[in-house]
C-alpha cells in the first residue's frame, strides 16, 4: 500500500520511548503514523495535515494534553478531529471529565491493552475512511450536478436558439406569403388594367362622339340612344369585371361540383387581355360535361398561376406564333386537364424544383416562387389530385388530374 | 392628291368610332383601317400612306414591329401612336414618332395633331 493511501494517525507524546511503543502496537494496521513530541508540534501537524485520529498524551511539559485538545477544538478546521487521551497517571474521574470536556472521544489508561487500543483506533480509522469516501461521493455528486447544470444550461441555450430559428423562419415565411400576396395583387391589378384599357377608350370615344355629332348638327335621338346604350353596356361590363376579380380572391368555404370548362372560361376572361397584348393565342378544347368536385376559386387560382407562368415564359417581347393550349377530358373516372405552351420548355434540371417554395428563375421582384408551390398544394393536398409538369416538343405541359 | 391615312387598331369598336369621327371631321382624308400590325404592314406595302395612326399592343405583330418594317419601305410616313401603355415609350425613340397619345383617346387633341401634320405634308408637296 502506498504511504499516501494509508490512514494518517497522529501520535503525541513527549517521550520518544512512548511514541516507539505506540508505534509498535499499531505497526501492522496499515497506518501512516505521524509523531509529535509536544503540544505545539501536534498543533502544527494538524494545521497542515489531515488525520483520522490523534492519540494524545496528557502529561507533557509546557502544554499538556488537555490544553492542546482545547486549542484543537477552538480551531474550526480541527474541531471535529477525534482525540483519544492516553495517560499513565491521572486515573481520577475528575481528570477524565476534564479530558471529555476538552473534546476527547475516549480516555485510555496505561498500561494500554493492545487489543482495546487497536480496536478503538480501527473504529476511528473506519470512520475516517467512510468520511473520505463520503467526501469523494459528495465531490463526485457535485461535479455531476455541475455537469447536469451546464448540460441543462446548454440545452436551454440550444432550445432558445432553436426557438429563435423557428421564429425567424416563421417570420420569413410570413414575409414571403405577404410578398406573394402583394405580388398576386399586383398581377391582378395589372390584369384589371389590361381588361379595362380598351373599354375605357371606347367609353371615352362614345362620349366624345355625341359632342362631335352635336357640333355638326347630326346629334339625333338614334345616335344618343345608341351611344347611351353602348356606354351603359360597357359600364356593366367593367362592373362585372370588378366582381369577377373580387370573387376570384375570396376563399372557398366548401367543396362544390363545378364545370371545368366554365372555370377555364372565367379564368381566361380575367387574363385574356394581358395574353392578347403579348400576342399569345389561347386554344381551348374541353369536354363540356367535364366536372370536378373541390374548391372552385382555388382551382381557378391554380389555372391562373399556370397561365401566368406560361405567359411569363414567353418573355417580355411578343413571340411569333405564341400559343397556349388548354385541353380537358375524362380518363378512368378522373378529370384530366393539360395546359401547354410553346415557349421553349424548362431546363430538365430545373423541372424537379419548379414546385418548390421560393424557387423561381424570374428576375428579382418578378416572381416570388410561391405560385406553383401553392398550385401543387391546392391540387394535391386540398383536392386530392395530382399536378405534374413535363417538357414536350417546344414547350411545357402542366397536367392536372382530379 | 388626297392625304392618305391608315388606322391600325385591334379594338374593332374603337376603330369604328375613329373612322366615323375622321369621316366627319376630315372628309378630305382617305382613311383605311387594319386590325393588327401584320395587316397594317400589308396595307402599307400595297399603298404607302402619308400618316399611320397605330396602337402599340396588338396580337400578330405589335405596333413597334410594324413601324420598324414600314420604315424599311423607305417612305416618309408620319407615325402617330395611340396606346394604353406608356411603358414601351423607349422603344419608340429610334422611330421618330410624330406624336404620342395615351388612351383613353382625346379626339380633339388627335384632330389638332392631325391638322398640323396634314399642313406639314401639304407644305412639302407644294
Amino acid at each position: 500500500m502506498n504511504e499516501n493511501d494509508k490512514i494518517p494517525v497522529l501520535i503525541v507524546d513527549d517521550r520518544p520511548e512512548n511514541l516507539t511503543s505506540l508505534e509498535a502496537l499499531l505497526n501492522d494496521m496499515e497506518l501512516h503514523l505521524v509523531k509529535a513530541q509536544s503540544g505545539n508540534d501536534a498543533l502544527r501537524e494538524i494545521l497542515y495535515n489531515d488525520f483520522a485520529l490523534v492519540l494524545l498524551d496528557v502529561q507533557m511539559p509546557d502544554m499538556d494534553g488537555f490544553e492542546t485538545a482545547t486549542l484543537m477544538r477552538e480551531n474550526p478546521k480541527t474541531r471535529h478531529l477525534p482525540i483519544i487521551f492516553v495517560t499513565a497517571g491521572m486515573k481520577e474521574e475528575y481528570h477524565q471529565f476534564r479530558g471529555y470536556e476538552a473534546g476527547a472521544v475516549d480516555y485510555l489508561m496505561k498500561p494500554i491493552e493492545p487489543a482495546i487500543l487497536r480496536s478503538k483506533v480501527r473504529v476511528f480509522c473506519d470512520l475516517y475512511s467512510q468520511r473520505l469516501e463520503l467526501k469523494r461521493i459528495q465531490a463526485e455528486l457535485e461535479s455531476q450536478n455541475e455537469k447536469l447544470r451546464s448540460t441543462y444550461q446548454q440545452l436551454q441555450e440550444e432550445t432558445a436558439e432553436r426557438l429563435r430559428a423557428v421564429e425567424e423562419l416563421r417570420q420569413k415565411d410570413q414575409m414571403m406569403i405577404q410578398q406573394s400576396r402583394i405580388a398576386a395583387m399586383g398581377e391582378m391589378l395589372n390584369n384589371i388594367a389590361h381588361q379595362w384599357r380598351q373599354p375605357l377608350n371606347v367609353l371615352g370615344l362614345k362620349v366624345q362622339e355625341i359632342g362631335f355629332f352635336y357640333e355638326m348638327g347630326g346629334c339625333d335621338k338614334d345616335l344618343l340612344e345608341g351611344n347611351v346604350n353602348k356606354v351603359m353596356e360597357i359600364l356593366r361590363h367593367l362592373s362585372q369585371t370588378i366582381d369577377d376579380f373580387r370573387d376570384f380572391s375570396s376563399p372557398d368555404k366548401e367543396k362544390t361540383e363545378f364545370g371545368v370548362a366554365q372555370m377555364v372560361a372565367k379564368t381566361l376572361s380575367l387574363v385574356e387581355e394581358s395574353l392578347t397584348q403579348k400576342g399569345i393565342q389561347v386554344d381551348v378544347s374541353l369536354s363540356e360535361d367535364l366536372s370536378v368536385t373541390g374548391y372552385a376559386n382555388e382551382f381557378r387560382q391554380v389555372l391562373l398561376n399556370i397561365l401566368m407562368n406560361a405567359k411569363d415564359a414567353f418573355g417580355d417581347q411578343q413571340t411569333e406564333g405564341a400559343r397556349i393550349e388548354v385541353k380537358g377530358w375524362h380518363e378512368q373516372g378522373r378529370a384530366v386537364l393539360t395546359i401547354t405552351d410553346n415557349a421553349g420548355g424548362i431546363q430538365e434540371e430545373n423541372l424537379d424544383k419548379i414546385f418548390d417554395a421560393y424557387y423561381t428563375t424570374k428576375e428579382l421582384g418578378k416572381g416570388t416562387g410561391i405560385g406553383l408551390f401553392m398550385a401543387k398544394n391546392i391540387i394535391e393536398k386540398n383536392m386530392g389530385g395530382r399536378l405534374t409538369v413535363r417538357n414536350i416538343d417546344g414547350g411545357v405541359e402542366f397536367r392536372i388530374e382530379v | 392628291m388626297k392625304i392618305s391615312l391608315l388606322v391600325v387598331e385591334d379594338d374593332n369598336e374603337a376603330s369604328k368610332i375613329i373612322q366615323t369621327l375622321l369621316a366627319m371631321k376630315l372628309p378630305e382624308v382617305a382613311v383605311r383601317v387594319a386590325e393588327n400590325g401584320r395587316l397594317g404592314l400589308e396595307a402599307c406595302r400595297q399603298q404607302i400612306p402619308d400618316i399611320v395612326i397605330t396602337d402599340l399592343n396588338m396580337p400578330d405583330m405589335d405596333g413597334v414591329g410594324m413601324m420598324e418594317q414600314i420604315k424599311e419601305l423607305n417612305c416618309d410616313t408620319r407615325f402617330i401612336v395611340i396606346t394604353g401603355y406608356s411603358d414601351k415609350r423607349e422603344r419608340l425613340d429610334s422611330l421618330d414618332i410624330y406624336d404620342y397619345f395615351v388612351k383613353p383617346t382625346d379626339f380633339r387633341k388627335l384632330l389638332a395633331t392631325l391638322g398640323s401634320c396634314i399642313s406639314e405634308i401639304e407644305a412639302t408637296r407644294s
